[in-house]
């Protein structure tokens, strides 16, 4: 037995090992090709020696890796092309120093030094895959994946099962690769029932009836750029579809046999089976606070005399060309500055005017930024003229229009920018009934029209005394 | 030679010797050394940026150091406002109701609650105190507030708690260091100053980073939890008053006209360039440009920060005192800050340390007066910041420095004559709202009786990394180089508090 531990202690130590035949030969070889034509000879006598140690250290490489790969951790299909070439490469290095011995011609030795540096290499990329897999290494130039995870459709999705015709098909194109029969990262294992239920190391990925506290939810909604975030940055991510079902499944208790007409199914999530069931998954259309597609950078010059002007432009991150301005400091020279913008259409995302002697015919150019997402118009002379314009901002999420004479019938004009998650209308004169009929127009904007007031309660103004006691 | 001359050389001699003082060491190394070895690291640094977005510092100009500055990546929040309660008010009568507790009250403490730990004044075996307030589930989302704070209990919806926060400070100026500078030693930038450095500010007549303070006391580490550190001083925090004059000495004296003033402060600058030109040092650039910012806060502050200017409603839905100094005033100065571009604003409001030595420190008694004092104030705030659209991008924070224990403070082995409880570093709560945090959301949990964290635990790191990332930064990242290695804001520790995050 204990002679078996001995094998398997050999085994662990390839990784550390086969540095040393990589490196010995390799500089053997660089010597033997550098020193042609008679330069640096006074390394020559070395190249023999080296070339000695590094076939010795070829064959102890050879030895632990086959040890190594007896403890059957590593993907056959990787590991095979790297043994082959390993072995290879050995007996190249021990034809090398054969031919030193026996003085065959330099030719030779020059040719073999040479296969030798190539066969070492690809070794070495061979033996990356096996540890790292073959994505590793070229990853970098891979980093734009958008991509969605494939799974089929289920037709007739009522009469299917949640779990295997379901929930185990997205678990299988989204996390099987890393969580599957084959590798257990995290010793989180995602095929079977039992796996799922147990969990990984540290946490239970499945937490029956709670998605808010189930470890898989919870790292599949983290944002893309976390360490944590699943499936890995650069590998096919899960639409929101895909999650929403996984999130309705463990809500509804994590059901492994029941059919989906068994289970009950909240309002919000039958437009999701629905989309499951034909297969047509659309990618997320949540309009983001930044464009992701890139954008040219913007006239510098222009944003120059901006900024002597007092009007902030910077861009909304250190990589980014968008950008965000406020005329905070500029606010009496708004309407003669604001036509400058028109140069920064496309890198446009956040606009501040408060305050500001910005007016209707302003508004022309603010409603040529086709990305902006942010519009701060407050205690400004906008009026409903200049707010039909803006209805040409597709992307608007957020319009602050407080302190304005803007009425019902100007904000109406809004209603075919769907992106809009806030309308600021505090301070406007817009009546009671008129905002129940606005609510109607904008069912998916929060229309916030503030006058919130708090009751003045007798302890707002009155201490208790504490020299009494 | 002549005497004449002989005291010129003298003169001579004695100025090149003052100027050879000046010109220290470190002059020598940065001129001669750096001039060729800057340039070649350079060279040698920009071609190994492989991950071009890790670049560790921030771009400061010393001569403009306030510009807006993009951070890592888009934040949320553009602006902070930190609400700290200094002196530690207890979560046990305001956020973290225990049941159990109360059917302990006037019982021994359990050995179990004592052993290997050590407090700030209990001595000996306290006896546990019960809550000292009413409690309800508040709002939609069921959040537990007491009824001290009757109108804050109103808006529970808009905010997330941290109830599993903790620290490893029992003191209070350790303790709070620890929450402003990330560390509880002295020396370290403040938070405000990391984020005005990181981000500059929008509004160039403005401080980027204002400290306004009430309660009738500085907090008790003193002016370092709003120093910059080791940071260029030109980002520390600007302490303003929210009666009189906002900044002292602002108004120009009595005969002194603003053509005088602008003369006056172009002669200092220009003895100021001057001295730059000679020994190079950054920090005389930040001291002119201090100089120019002042002279046009002269104009833009008395108007933004005279809060006499708001409406009469305004005032009655804040709760101000007018003509004095309180923490309903600073609340409503620190919106209007806000709403002018102001990047961080700190509040301090001193005389939470309810131990129960005093009536003023008994938990039902002073205590129930600072509440009174800051409820009102901080609901209005999180309304009117809504009602003005900038509660989206204002990211509100509200905490002490530490916890209080579930046991009443027995110090020095004698019981406290009111209730009062000892300072608790292992559990206490602190909230967030705006700038992207979570609506109507809890994260963490203490065990039935608030002693200790179950789940969700927090720390001060954890915090200051979230509120980084809220404003666009990865606290790993962002770092300033002294003494050979940078500095973070969070040190060594800290992971952003992803649950609370919209």
């Amino acid at each position: 037995m204990q002679f078996l531990v001995l094998f398997d202690f050999t085994g662990r130590l390839h990784p550390a090992i086969v540095h040393l035949p990589i490196g010995i030969l390799l500089l053997a070889c660089l010597f033997e090709l550098l020193t042609r034509n008679g330069k640096y000879p006074a390394v020559r006598p070395f190249i023999r020696t080296m070339v000695f140690w590094g076939a010795l250290a070829a064959i102890a490489a050879v030895i632990s890796g086959l040890l190594l790969q007896d403890s059957g951790e590593y993907e056959e299909e990787y590991v095979d092309p790297h043994e082959i070439v390993g072995i290879t490469s050995a007996f190249l290095a021990i034809a090398l120093y054969i031919f030193y011995r026996t003085n065959v011609r330099r030719v030779f030795i020059k040719t073999a030094s040479f296969i030798v540096l190539i066969m070492i290499a690809v070794t070495g990329h061979l033996g990356g895959n096996v540890t790292r897999g073959p994505e590793f290494l070229l990853e970098p130039f891979n980093q734009s994946s958008d991509k969605i995870i494939a799974v089929k459709p289920v037709p007739d999705i009522q009469n299917a099962q949640v779990y295997n015709n379901v929930v185990q098909p997205i678990l299988q194109e989204g996390c099987y690769n890393c969580h599957g029969p084959k590798k257990q990262k995290g010793e989180l294992r995602l095929d079977t029932k039992d796996h799922i239920m147990k969990g990984g190391k540290e946490k239970k990925a499945v937490v029956a009836g709670k998605p808010e506290e189930s470890e898989m939810i919870k790292r599949l909604l983290l944002p893309l750029d976390d360490e944590d975030h699943m499936p890995p940055k650069n590998k096919p991510q899960l639409s929101k579809q895909h999650i929403a079902v996984l999130q309705w499944w463990i809500n509804t208790g994590a059901e492994f046999s029941k059919k989906v007409s068994e289970v009950k199914q909240p309002e919000n999530i039958k437009p999701v089976l629905l989309a499951i069931e034909t297969g047509v998954i659309t990618p997320d259309e949540e309009i983001t606070e930044v464009p992701e597609e890139p954008v040219n950078p913007a006239d510098s010059a222009v944003v120059r005399r901006l900024f002597n002007n007092g009007v902030m432009v910077m861009p909304v991150a250190r990589n980014s060309n968008y950008l965000s301005a406020t005329f905070v400091t500029a606010a009496n020279k708004a309407d003669s500055l604001v036509r400058l913008l028109g140069d920064l259409k496309k890198q446009l995302v956040s606009l501040k005017l408060d305050d500001s002697n910005v007016n209707d015919s302003s508004l022309t150019t603010v409603s040529e930024l086709t990305n902006l997402r942010r519009l701060h118009i407050s205690n400004t002379k906008i009026t409903d003229q200049g707010v039909a314009k803006l209805g040409k901002l597709k992307d608007l999420i957020s319009l602050n229009l407080v302190g304005t004479q803007v009425t019902a019938k100007g904000i109406v004009a809004l209603k075919d920018v769907k992106t809009l998650k806030y309308i600021y209308l505090y301070k406007t004169s817009i009546t009671a009934a008129e905002r129940e009929e606005l609510k109607k127009n904008f069912p998916e904007t929060i229309l916030d029209f503030g006058n919130y007031t708090l009751p003045m309660l007798s302890g707002d103004t009155t201490e208790i005394d504490l020299n009494v006691r | 030679m002549t005497q004449k001359e002989l005291n010129i050389q003298k003169l001579l001699n004695e100025a090149r010797e003052r100027s050879l003082h000046a010109h220290t060491r470190r002059h020598f190394l940065k001129e001669s050394a750096m001039g060729l070895g800057a340039l070649a690291m350079g060279a040698l640094l920009g071609s190994c940026g492989s991950r071009g977005a890790a670049s560790p510092t921030v771009m400061f100009d010393p001569a403009r150091p306030l510009l807006p500055k993009p951070p890592h990546f888009p934040g949320k929040a553009k602006s902070v406002i930190f609400l700290h309660m200094a002196g530690a008010p207890s979560q046990l009568e305001l956020f973290d109701y225990k049941p159990a507790l109360m059917k302990m009250d006037g019982q021994d403490c359990p050995q179990s609650f004592l052993e290997g730990r050590q407090f700030a004044f209990i001595r000996g075996i306290p006896k546990m105190l019960g809550p000292q307030a009413n409690f309800a589930q508040r709002g939609q989302s069921g959040a537990w507030v007491s009824d001290r704070l009757p109108h804050f209990s109103t808006v529970a919806d808009e905010v997330s708690f941290l109830k599993a926060m903790t620290t490893d400070q029992f003191n209070h100026a350790p303790a709070q260091l620890l929450v402003h500078t990330g560390g509880p030693r002295l020396g370290r930038p403040s938070i405000g100053s990391w984020v005005t450095y990181g981000l500059g500010t929008e509004n160039q007549n403005l401080p980027g980073f204002v400290v306004l303070t009430s309660g009738g006391n500085n907090p008790d580490a003193g002016k370092s939890v709003w120093g910059s550190g080791f940071l260029p001083s030109v980002y520390q925090g600007v302490q303003c008053r929210s009666d009189g004059d906002p900044v002292l000495f602002i108004k120009d004296p009595d005969g002194v006209n603003r053509d005088l003033r602008k003369a006056s402060i172009d002669a200092i600058n220009n003895v100021n360039k001057q001295e730059f030109e000679e020994y190079q040092d950054p920090e005389i650039l930040s001291r002119i440009s201090q100089y120019e910012m002042a002279y046009r806060m002269q104009i833009t502050a008395p108007d933004v920060m005279n809060i006499n200017n708001e409406p009469e409603y305004i005032h009655e839905m804040y709760g101000t005192k007018p003509g004095k100094t309180c923490f309903a005033n600073n609340v409503l100065l620190a919106r209007k800050l806000v709403e002018k571009g102001v990047r961080f604003v700190q509040l301090f409001d001193w005389g939470w340390d309810s131990h129960g030595a005093g009536a003023n420190e008994a938990l039902n008694l002073g205590f129930i007066n600072k509440c009174r004092s800051v409820d009102k104030a901080m609901t209005a705030l999180l309304l009117d910041l809504k009602q003005r659209g900038l509660l989206e991008e204002t990211l509100v924070v509200w905490a002490g420095e530490f916890g209080r224990t579930p046991m009443q403070e027995r110090r020095d082995g004698a019981v406290n004559p009111f209730k009062g409880r000892d300072h608790h570093t292992e559990a206490f709560t602190v909230w967030l709202a705006g700038g992207g945090i979570k609506k109507g959301y809890t994260h963490g949990e203490t065990d039935e009786i608030g002693y200790t964290t179950v789940s969700g635990k927090t720390d001060n790191h954890d915090l200051q990394a979230t509120i980084l990332h809220q404003l666009g930064f990865d606290h790993e990242r962002f770092t300033y180089p002294f003494q050979g290695r940078p500095f973070r804001l969070t040190d060594v520790a800290g992971k952003v508090i992803h649950d609370i995050i919209a």
